[in-house]
């Protein structure tokens, strides 16, 4: 797809199977987690802590702590959710299309990034389980049998919802875990404490790298990838279809599917970079993830950002051309109205600021794309809070009009997320290897083999 | 003198002010300007979270809560009690069967004047007022303050015992306490004893108090109410020569002139003066049935076919001039914005213009001069079929002129009626309690006894009754609060509600009423007939048996009969004052005042429209319930007009909604208030008006503290208007406001049409268009579409739905507090308002438009806005955007056509809110309905009482829809066992024929005082719902809110019809002539911000 030639390689030269292995598994078995790890962890068990507290105070109050009101029924908690659930889509999107279509560069950020997949679908799960009225309730929404003879109503999004989430998590799961056996073998066989071999030998579930082994994991994981793929489609548009399903102007959009996906895969490649980019600085991982990775992500940040862009523009064009007076008032409310910060930033965030990466320059330097992959990350955020408060705040009859006001508990609860996020993610560091080990080892095999093609004619 | 000292006061509020300010109520801003800086200001996005973590809780817990049964709860709770065998009914007692609600007449007395009611009792607790269609104040109608009395009835704060001088006492304690102290003053013949009642009209109370004049010859007797109307009397005086009441006969009258009257709600007989002006007024007016059409309408339901749409002669005009917008103004064709005192020129112009003498106005008026000749000759274009009325806050001169020309357009005895006085003893009150004051004041006062007054809140300023109550050797105050003046009283005595009391009292005609208790006392309090009967040194009787005596007297061997007639019916026929006959004497009018100036301020006090005088700040419906035009909840504040509030800087004239919640500092002589400002549309410039009975200290949980208090403002030389200078200090209040938008925005909401203009386009409409907002169907290429692809259901029973008149509502909130009560609705406190949660599921939506030439300068149209209501409810659309997107199908249409809730099932995603147009589904964010013990028994049985979680909203009263259901299937039954062929146990719903025609009516249309609501069955074509969704005449007015989503809504509306002067508004009617147009006017703003 790229050629070589000009871009940086997808793996530093000189790394052999020994190497890979060592640097990689050395990251959990061997080295020491210093004062940083400590940091970042507490930090991410502090926002735990927080979340936990926010969640108990939510279950003993009511709803009511929040800032929701009518007419802005959903707030943060939606928001929060569409913004979670679309950074998971990069990790699928990596781990499962790139792996079918056989992009060799996404072997040293999928491991990571399905990981991100994980994290990030838990925390978006928390939160339409608590931003019901009856939270405790939450199994309604599920079809399961019972004495009253009641289904779920299949007509509302919000069961397609539960679905779509519940699949996804649990696809990304397996997903994850399927590919880390290989690499848990390899902890266990080289980790020198007895705890370390007894656990990873019981999550490697007895791999011992036979051919048959590898033959049936490889058809497993395929298998798999396959099954992957639709939900980086499907997800997002059946939470798109969360808002488009309702006649709220502002919601009431055909073009909400494709857009949430795109706007989706944006946002989690901008996560992927805001993770990758410490990461790799971090633990010295620049052999592994190198420019090249960056400057991959970078493009799939400008496609995905000018679609986001279209989707935008299509919005306003058909919000103005089909006349409807409500549907046009909403727009120029994003303009002109209570909201119109928040929109002008996000517009900004996600149509200026990506304009940027047309440059190689600006795709190589890596401080520089860190930043945009932050102001993505808000854009993203805030996009979902216009589509979701402003819609809602400016709807049929002015009578009803009403400004949203998040509380503390609001910011609690969403910044208690990013916390349970960051712990995950410093968990995972610490006790999985961050990126694939066998795959690397494969990766190190191919570009030999491919530099040996070409030096050989 | 806490009370009286505005000072302390204020450091609570700014203590208040100073927690996270919510910028809710600058929300409105844009919509009149769009300057950047100012929008820039207002429209953070994210204001500063506002913690619920500490002052939310609190907040919430003890004013939100009316609620909150902290003692008892403590009490019961924590002691163990002695078992107590209960042994059920062996027999049960005859009419009491559960669950079946009984009904007793009753009257609610307030300020002397009583109004019929018909409280449901269901097993002897007293839960839902109703007005009583045989009483003359009502017919059948109700207010707020009637509505309110079930709760009042259970207010945990309401006094529960004696207090004498700070420690719990007894009635007998107080009994011996009383005869010493009059011993010490030398018994009977010599202690100066002072009476202080409010003004009385109770038959058996005056004689009460006759007797105990008799046994203590020193007793003397004041009368105080804080908005007594006393101006009115004074005029009457003039005109007459003689005490009087004054009766008007709305249903008469073609062209009325208000002169700053609220008639609408502010007079004793307003629920009948309102039910007549609308019926006067509604295209479904029918000219041959003016009088008993509320009674027919609630005993069968059974409408005429109706009547075309009157005339625009034979439909009545209103002219309102006014100092304040009232609804009365808002119901008005045409409305003069004017200040108090510039009133009385332009009536006293008018009657030298109908007398044949004309005068000229003084030259700030002349503007106004087309205006005053067309009302002048308008009213004389109608001799006998007019009406004048002068307001309460009006001077006497100005109640004197309405009397004159009232006599020279030849009203007298057609649409004016002059009666023997109401009140046993009419008196000034102002002067009556000046009287008493200065008696104190001079040390001629022994005894001071106080009967249901609060004179320590509420007297004017200048008489100092705190200080000079404070020097009365004993003083006893019976009252329903242990409140202000109780306060400053050696005995306080608890006072009985009004459903727990036996009683009599007039109405605004003299009819008499007799009061029946719902249920025996809650607590030891006694009522003032008790009272006086245990002072007046006979043996002390019941209540019960002084009314019932006092009547036997009159009635001599008739008692028996005629004592259960009248309890029965809830009128005494034949008591209501005689008419008096007036010649049409051409009394000399009063002098000219001397011309006004326009730059001196003006201040208008007001008694409040939801909490009136202060009495009833500690009921939480009330106070929660918004008030007409502003929509301010739990606050009153200085409404002033946007110039003014530009003029002393607190906003530009782009943005006159700046003023809003800011800090103003009015003074009138050398008294002081602080208090918030709210800048109006339609107020007059230069002119405050602030509404009394806030502030209150010691009320209760729910009504202390909430709003200021500006009864220090008022003085017995002005006790309605009185100049003022107004100051702006630091500081801004947040204002709880439920509408914070106020216009279209050139949205099709409130359809107004001139009843010229009905006639015009009589005929139908464009099928398609009609069929949208009923049928769901469009026309494409000749073929009838359907417009939804789910399957059409058939109803073959009953289909529910409504017709809301726009032209009848006036805008009352009695739908409002009624719904609250018929179903248990909570009160959430004024933070939970301030953050859009209050849970009414029917509000009254009031829209400000445009009256007269479109101007651009928002202030300048603000001044002329005309204010628009619309009651909005659930509008149980066939094609329910709520029901589609619930994904446990919490909400389902019924069989019926009902868009139901069911609560259980909910878990609460609120998704249907998102989803539903109209805003009108409520969500329990918290637990609001807490279990109070003291409120659980004013709840209706017959409706769930919702959980924290899960949404809620208008039924239909889908209970009282059951309750009737069961009867007639009941019947049916026992018919067919009856004819001998029991074939069929059910009723059959597939045979529409065989169902009996339903009768019921639903909360808020038992309440409409103007029929503005009507329900029904939409198959029965007998029914008026269905005529009037139906019949060809009604189409041209008749329509659905929204209907262009395909929701098919099952309430729909009738145009909000004007009758507006052609000599005036040839330039207005082309305004208002047609939506298209009167879209493309931007309006002024709602004030709220």
């Amino acid at each position: 797809m790229t050629d070589t030639s000009t871009t940086a390689p997808v793996i530093q030269p000189g790394h052999t199977y020994e190497t890979v292995t060592d640097k990689i598994s050395a990251i959990v078995l061997t080295r020491r987690f210093g004062r940083g790890w400590w940091i970042g962890f507490s930090l991410g068990a502090l926002g735990t802590m927080l979340l936990s507290f926010s969640i108990g105070m939510l279950l003993l109050r009511g709803i009511g702590i929040w800032g929701v009101r009518i007419p802005v029924a959903w707030g943060f908690a939606i928001v929060n959710f569409v913004w979670w659930i679309g950074i998971g889509h990069a990790g699928t999107f990596i781990s499962a299309f790139l792996l079918l279509l056989r992009q060799d560069w996404r072997t040293s950020i999928n491991r990571f990034a399905e990981a991100m997949t994980l994290f990030a679908v838990a925390c978006a799960g928390v939160f339409p389980l608590l931003h019901l009225g009856r939270p405790w309730l939450f199994y309604w929404l599920m079809p399961y049998p019972n004495t009253m003879g009641l289904w779920p109503q299949f007509s509302s999004a919000l069961v397609w919802d539960v679905f779509a989430v519940g699949t996804y998590f649990t696809i990304s799961l397996v997903f994850w875990y399927v590919g880390l056996i290989p690499d848990l073998a390899t902890l266990r066989d080289r980790s020198r404490h007895r705890v370390g071999r007894v656990v990873y030998g019981i999550l490697s579930m007895g791999w011992r790298n036979a051919a048959t082994h590898w033959h049936r994991y490889t058809q497993a994981y395929l298998l798999l990838a396959g099954l992957a793929a639709p939900l980086v489609i499907s997800v997002h548009s059946v939470v798109s279809m969360d808002f488009a399903e309702a006649q709220v102007p502002g919601w009431h959009t055909t073009i909400f599917p494709p857009y949430f996906v795109a706007g989706a895969i944006f946002s989690g490649f901008a996560m992927v970079l805001t993770l990758a980019i410490p990461l790799r600085a971090a633990y010295g991982l620049q052999d592994f993830i190198t420019l090249r990775h960056i400057d991959n992500s970078g493009k799939f940040l400008l496609i995905t950002g000018l679609i986001v862009a279209y989707g935008y523009g299509s919005e306003i064009f058909m919000n103005w051309y089909s006349g409807d007076p409500y549907e046009w008032a909403t727009t120029v409310d994003r303009f002109r109205g209570s909201y119109r910060h928040a929109y002008a930033v996000l517009l900004f965030c996600n149509i200026l600021t990506p304009q940027l990466l047309w440059s190689r320059r600006i795709r190589n330097n890596v401080i520089v794309m860190w930043i945009i992959a932050l102001i993505i990350n808000v854009g993203m955020w805030l996009e979902r809070f216009v589509i979701v408060v402003q819609s809602l705040s400016h709807e049929f009859l002015p009578s009803t009009w009403g400004m949203y006001s998040p509380t503390i508990w609001d910011w609690s609860t969403y910044i208690g997320t990013i916390g349970l996020f960051i712990m995950c993610f410093f968990l995972f560091i610490r006790f999985l290897p961050a990126i694939s080990i066998f795959e690397m080892r494969e990766l190190v095999h191919e570009v030999a083999e491919k530099e040996a093609r070409h030096e050989s004619p | 003198m806490i009370e009286t000292c505005p000072h302390h006061h204020e450091e609570d509020r700014d203590a208040e002010s100073a927690a996270p300010p919510s910028n809710q109520f600058w929300r409105s801003l844009e919509e009149l300007s769009n300057t950047p800086e100012f929008e820039a200001m207002l429209n953070r996005e994210f204001p500063a979270a506002a913690s619920l973590w500490k002052e939310g809780v609190s907040r919430r817990r003890f004013l939100a809560l009316m609620g909150a049964s902290m003692a008892l709860v403590g009490l019961n709770g924590c002691s163990r009690r002695p078992t107590e065998k209960i042994v059920p009914y062996v027999i049960q007692p005859e009419q009491l069967v559960p669950g079946k609600a009984l009904q007793y007449a009753s009257a609610m007395p307030l300020a002397g004047y009583g109004k019929g009611v018909i409280v449901d009792q269901q097993m002897g607790r007293a839960i839902k007022v109703e007005g009583n269609p045989k009483h003359p104040s009502t017919l059948g109608g109700t207010d707020v303050f009637m509505q309110a009395g079930p709760l009042a009835l259970c207010d945990p704060d309401r006094s529960q015992v004696a207090v004498n001088r700070g420690n719990v006492a007894t009635w007998s304690g107080f009994e011996n306490d009383f005869r010493a102290t009059v011993q010490q003053f030398g018994g009977n013949q010599k202690v100066r004893i002072r009476l202080l009642t409010e003004p009385v009209t109770s038959p058996t109370l005056f004689a009460r108090i006759q007797r105990l004049r008799s046994t203590y010859k020193n007793l003397r007797w004041h009368q105080w109410s804080p908005f007594a109307r006393d101006n009115a009397g004074a005029g009457i005086r003039a005109a007459l020569g003689r005490d009087a009441n004054v009766v008007y006969d709305f249903s008469k009258a073609t062209r009325i002139l208000s002169l700053d009257s609220n008639f609408l709600t502010d007079d004793p007989g307003s629920l009948r003066y309102a039910a007549q002006f609308i019926r006067r007024r509604t295209p479904r007016w029918k000219p041959d049935d003016l009088t008993a059409h509320h009674e027919s309408a609630r005993t069968e339901n059974a409408y005429q076919v109706p009547s075309p749409v009157p005339s625009a002669a034979d439909m009545n005009r209103l002219y309102v001039f006014e100092s304040s917008y009232t609804i009365t103004g808002a119901k008005a064709d045409h409305r003069l914005a004017l200040r108090p005192s510039e009133i009385e020129f332009l009536a006293r112009v008018i009657a030298g213009e109908i007398q044949g003498a004309p005068t000229p106005l003084p030259q700030p008026l002349q503007k106004h001069a087309q205006l005053v000749r067309a009302v002048a000759a308008d009213l004389k274009q109608n001799p006998g079929r007019s009406l004048v009325i002068a307001g309460d806050s009006q001077p006497p001169n100005v109640h004197h002129l309405a009397h004159i020309m009232n006599a020279a357009l030849g009203n007298l005895g057609q649409t004016v009626s002059y009666i023997e006085p109401v009140e046993p003893e009419p008196v000034n009150c102002t002067k009556s309690l000046s009287e008493l004051v200065t008696a104190i004041n001079n040390k001629e006062v022994d005894l001071l006894l106080m009967v249901g007054v609060n004179p320590v809140f509420d007297a004017p300023a200048d008489l100092n009754f705190a200080d000079a109550l404070e020097t009365i050797p004993w003083r006893a105050h019976l009252s329903q609060y242990l409140d202000e003046t109780s306060y400053h009283c050696h005995w306080h005595l608890p006072e009985s509600h009004w459903l727990e009391m036996w009683g009599d009292i007039r109405a605004h005609d003299g009819t008499v009423s007799i009061l029946q208790p719902l249920i025996a006392p809650l607590y030891a309090t006694r009522n003032a007939l008790e009272l006086l009967s245990a002072i007046a040194g006979q043996a002390p009787t019941s209540a019960y048996a002084a009314v019932k005596n006092y009547w036997a007297e009159v009635w001599k061997n008739e008692v028996d009969r005629r004592w259960e007639d009248a309890l029965r019916a809830g009128v005494i026929e034949g008591t209501a004052s005689r008419p008096i006959d007036i010649p049409a004497g051409q009394a000399k009018a009063p002098d000219l005042p001397t011309a006004p100036t326009t730059s001196a301020l003006e201040i208008n006090f007001r008694p409040d429209p939801t909490i009136f005088d202060g009495r009833f700040a500690n009921i939480g419906w009330l106070q929660e319930c918004p008030k007409p035009i502003t929509k301010l909840t739990w606050d009153n504040a200085a409404l002033i007009s946007p110039q003014t509030a530009v003029s002393l800087g607190l906003a530009d004239r782009k943005n006159p909604e700046l003023a809003n919640g800011q800090m103003l500092e009015l003074t009138v002589g050398d008294r002081t208030v602080r208090m918030p400002a709210w800048a109006q549309p339609g107020q007059p410039d230069n002119v405050i008006t602030v509404h009394c009975g806030y502030g209150r200290t010691r009320i209760g949980r729910v009504g202390n503290g909430a709003g200021f208090n500006v009864y220090p403002l008022r003085a017995t030389g002005s006790m309605h208007v009185a100049p003022v200078s107004i100051k702006r200090i630091p500081g801004t209040y947040p204002l709880a406001c439920t509408q914070n938008h106020q216009l279209m925005h050139g949205r099709d909401i409130v359809k107004t049409s001139t009843i010229a203009e009905v006639h015009e386009k009589r005929e139908p409409r464009d099928p398609a268009e009609s069929d949208i907002a009923l049928e769901g169907e469009t026309t494409q290429h000749g073929r009838r579409v359907k417009l939804s692809i789910y399957p059409e259901y058939d109803y073959p029973g009953y289909r529910w739905g409504m017709v809301i008149d726009q032209t009848a509502c006036i805008g009352c909130n009695a739908c409002v507090v009624a719904c609250q009560s018929e179903n248990n609705i909570p009160v959430v406190g004024k933070d939970e308002v301030l953050m859009s949660r209050e849970m009414h599921w029917l509000r009254i939506d009031t829209y400000f438009a445009d009256q007269g030439e479109p101007q651009d300068d928002p202030t300048q149209r603000a001044s002329s806005a005309q204010a628009m209501f619309q009651p909005m409810l659930c509008q149980h659309c066939e094609n329910a955007p709520c029901e589609i997107v619930c994904p446990v199908e919490a909400t389902s249409h019924s069989f019926e056509g009902i868009n139901e809730m069911t609560y259980n099932r909910c878990v609460g995603t609120r998704y249907c809110s998102n989803n539903c147009p109209y805003k009108v589904r409520r969500f329990n964010f918290f637990r609001y309905a807490d279990p109070a013990p003291n409120l659980a028994i004013m709840r209706n049985p017959e409706v769930t009482v919702r959980t924290r979680g899960v949404m809620e909203k208008c039924s239909f009263c889908i209970q009282r829809i059951n309750r009737e259901r069961t009867e007639k299937k009941i019947e049916w039954v026992k018919a067919e066992e009856q004819g001998g062929s029991v074939t069929m146990r059910s009723v059959p719903n597939e045979h529409v024929e065989a169902l009996p025609a339903a009768t019921h009516l639903t909360a808020c249309q038992q309440a409409c005082p103007t029929e503005a609501i009507i329900f029904g069955d939409i198959n029965d074509t007998n029914t008026f719902v269905s005529r009037l969704k139906t019949a060809a005449a009604y189409q041209p007015i008749h329509y659905g809110v929204l209907t262009e989503l395909n929701t098919q809504p099952r309430v729909s509306y009738l145009h909000r019809i004007t009758n507006p002067n052609p000599a005036l508004t040839l330039s207005r009617t082309t305004v208002e002539a047609t939506p298209a147009s009167r879209s493309s006017i931007p309006s002024p703003p709602g004030g709220a911000p």
